[in-house]
């Protein structure tokens, strides 16, 4: 027991230097004015701009359901090839992480401009250009592309995971194809949406630099408001703290709901 | 043991990063200098331009031994607030300057040791615009002014007009037919000043019934916004992705070079005059080398060098006049006196004018 207890020191006092501490500093911060006083007014505040929580929940909301979309599929057929093959596949959908994502969401602006890549293809083939940049859907399109590697790659894991003898004993059954995904396979990979969910959800609501580069800055997401509390031209760390505050609790409760979704389902297959 | 070991090391490791500052090499015999700077804001050795970093250090013995940037005034006194360093020299703007002044985060600087302080223009100075009304905390660096840069052939496409006739000042920002086609600040202060101006306030107004007027006014204007950005303008204007947008001096000369169908505007209106200065925080530890480093880039050839990296205009006479005789009679970069005199410089503005600005802002773009 003592042995372990300290193998774990490292790790413990990490995580508490860097997590816990400055956990509990945010809340500190949230409850408390400039002379340090306990107050509830930075909370109160919040409510004048219940209009970003909204949109920022409903954007990665959005988003995390294209990603879904998007992902599961292709995280499903990716197990049917061959080994290298999926490899390879892996590889493609990390490749675009190896490059920073400031840099990534620079290339979609220089994309999607009104004299964009995209568009001066549109203008040769005389067609109309389309208005891509500075509006919400370029800002969906930003946190779908730069999160989708991360609803994949819990979801393949996975479905790679499920033992072969489960799917050729619902063969064995009379299964057809719909039916072994629907009984075997999707139930089995619930774990992996789950975790896919969270692993986009989390960072897409509280994205502040793609909502500036890709929405003109006149979509603020609350990352933004947060981000302009410690660097815009009113510093105000309590009120900041106070939005992120609030922005964990938000994440905290969307999290247990979709854990307890993973639970039920996994609970229902052991019946 | 083994694992006790290692942690000691670890820990051995970590207490000399700590401390590693502390020793300086020997061939700087005369201490150090720790700098926080606007980047890209101190010729550099880049593009042919001097290196006054090393150049001081070969001088005066010198160690610049920290050198670390920001990209906000904000996030710079941020920094000098609530982080643990202690610079010696920092560049804030003429706002920030006088925040600094009444919060007593800097120290007064010795102006009669700067051999070279009496080469500074007069019309930048803190005395003249107000920002440090004793001349004590601060020597000028680069100043510039906000105007209107436009891409003359798409608004001539828009709207049918010569150029030149239809942007005559900020009220072009608001004009129906560049809808989609127009830039503003994303920062309060300077999208507040040019509303205030429209309305012929001024832009350091603490009345809150003209803040709420020009509040309204820019309201108006956000369905024809295409876009609230900052650096992103270079890019922006220089790509044609936009007709008009507000922009610093400096930055308009650097974007006309880049693309030759924008042009400039001095808003009838009036503008904001900004001044970036030097100073000294409260708890730098060394003083002296900061009045060497400032009195070096006082001096006329080396803010001649300056002058040709930056964009922004020199305050420095001496190297003013060793200019280019292009930018030198330029009126982007040095306007003439008529128009600096219809210029306002920003003061800091109280607590919670300020905020109660931020808070419209913020919900005059959602």
């Amino acid at each position: 027991m003592n042995k372990i207890s300290i193998k774990f020191l490292p790790y413990g006092l990490w995580m508490i230097f860097f997590t816990v501490i400055p956990s509990l500093m945010i809340i500190w911060f949230a409850f408390t004015n400039e002379s340090f006083e306990f107050t509830l007014e930075n909370i109160c505040k919040i409510s004048n701009h219940v209009e970003i929580i909204f949109r920022s929940i409903l954007f990665a909301l959005i988003s995390t359901i294209i990603c879904l979309i998007i992902g599961y599929p292709f995280a499903y057929f990716m197990t049917k090839l061959s080994k290298s093959n999926q490899k390879l596949c892996l590889m493609l959908i990390m490749l675009p992480m190896w490059t920073n994502l400031l840099l990534r969401t620079y290339a979609w602006m220089t994309l999607l401009e009104n004299n964009g890549l995209i568009n001066n293809i549109l203008k040769a083939i005389s067609l109309a250009p389309i208005r891509m940049i500075n509006t919400p859907y370029a800002v969906i399109l930003g946190m779908t592309y730069d999160f989708l590697p991360f609803m994949i790659i819990p979801i393949y894991t996975t479905i790679s995971k499920i033992d072969n003898s489960l799917i050729e004993a619902g063969n064995d059954l009379g299964a057809n194809d719909f039916q072994t995904f629907r009984h075997i396979i999707f139930p089995l990979s619930v774990p992996g949406i789950v975790s896919g969910i969270s692993m986009v959800f989390v960072p897409a609501t509280s994205t502040f630099i793609i909502s500036q580069l890709l929405g003109g800055g006149s979509n603020v997401l609350i990352g933004d408001l947060i981000e302009s509390q410690f660097m815009g031209s009113t510093y105000n760390p309590w009120f900041g703290s106070a939005m992120s505050f609030i922005l964990m609790i938000i994440i905290v409760i969307i999290m247990a709901i979709t854990n307890k979704f993973d639970k039920t389902e996994t609970e229902s297959l052991q019946k | 043991m083994k694992k006790l070991m290692s942690m000691t090391l670890v820990l051995v490791i970590l207490l000399s990063s700590i401390f590693q500052s502390g020793c300086s090499p020997k061939n700087y015999p005369n201490g150090e200098l720790k700098i926080f700077c606007w980047g890209e804001y101190l010729a550099n050795g880049t593009s042919d331009s001097l290196d006054i970093i090393n150049a001081f250090e070969e001088e005066t013995g010198i160690k610049v031994s920290v050198f670390s940037t920001y990209d906000s005034n904000e996030q710079m006194y941020a920094k000098l607030k609530y982080g643990s360093v202690d610079y010696d020299l920092i560049f804030p703007s003429e706002y920030m300057i006088s925040r600094l002044i009444e919060e007593d985060m800097i120290q007064k600087i010795d102006i009669k040791s700067l051999k070279n302080y009496s080469g500074v223009m007069k019309s930048c100075k803190g005395s003249v615009s107000g920002y440090d009304p004793t001349d004590e905390y601060s020597v000028p660096y680069a100043w510039g002014t906000v105007g209107l840069v436009y891409n003359a052939p798409m608004i001539e496409k828009l709207t049918n007009q010569k150029a030149s006739d239809v942007v005559k000042g900020w009220k072009s920002l608001w004009d129906k037919r560049l809808e989609k086609e127009i830039f503003m600040f994303i920062n309060s202060r300077d999208s507040f000043a040019i509303a205030e101006k429209i309305l012929g306030y001024s832009l350091n107004t603490t009345t809150l019934d003209q803040i709420n007027d020009a509040a309204n006014l820019l309201k108006k204007q956000k369905p024809i916004v295409q876009a609230y950005i900052m650096d992103q303008i270079f890019d922006k204007m220089a790509n044609n992705e936009g007709a008009i947008a507000p922009a610093y001096s400096g930055d308009i000369l650097t974007m006309m070079k880049e693309n030759p169908d924008l042009e400039y505007c001095f808003p009838e209106e009036g503008s904001n005059i900004f001044v970036d200065g030097m100073c000294i925080p409260k708890n730098s530890k060394n003083v002296e080398n900061a009045h060497k480093f400032i009195d070096f880039v006082c001096r006329p050839d080396i803010a001649l060098e300056n002058a040709n990296f930056l964009s922004y205009s020199t305050p420095i006479i001496g190297a003013w006049e060793n200019l280019d005789e292009s930018l030198k009679q330029n009126p982007i970069a040095y306007p003439p006196e008529s128009i600096i005199k219809k210029c306002e410089s920003h003061k800091y503005l109280p607590k919670d004018i300020n905020a109660k600005m931020e808070a419209l802002w913020t919900e005059i773009r959602n």
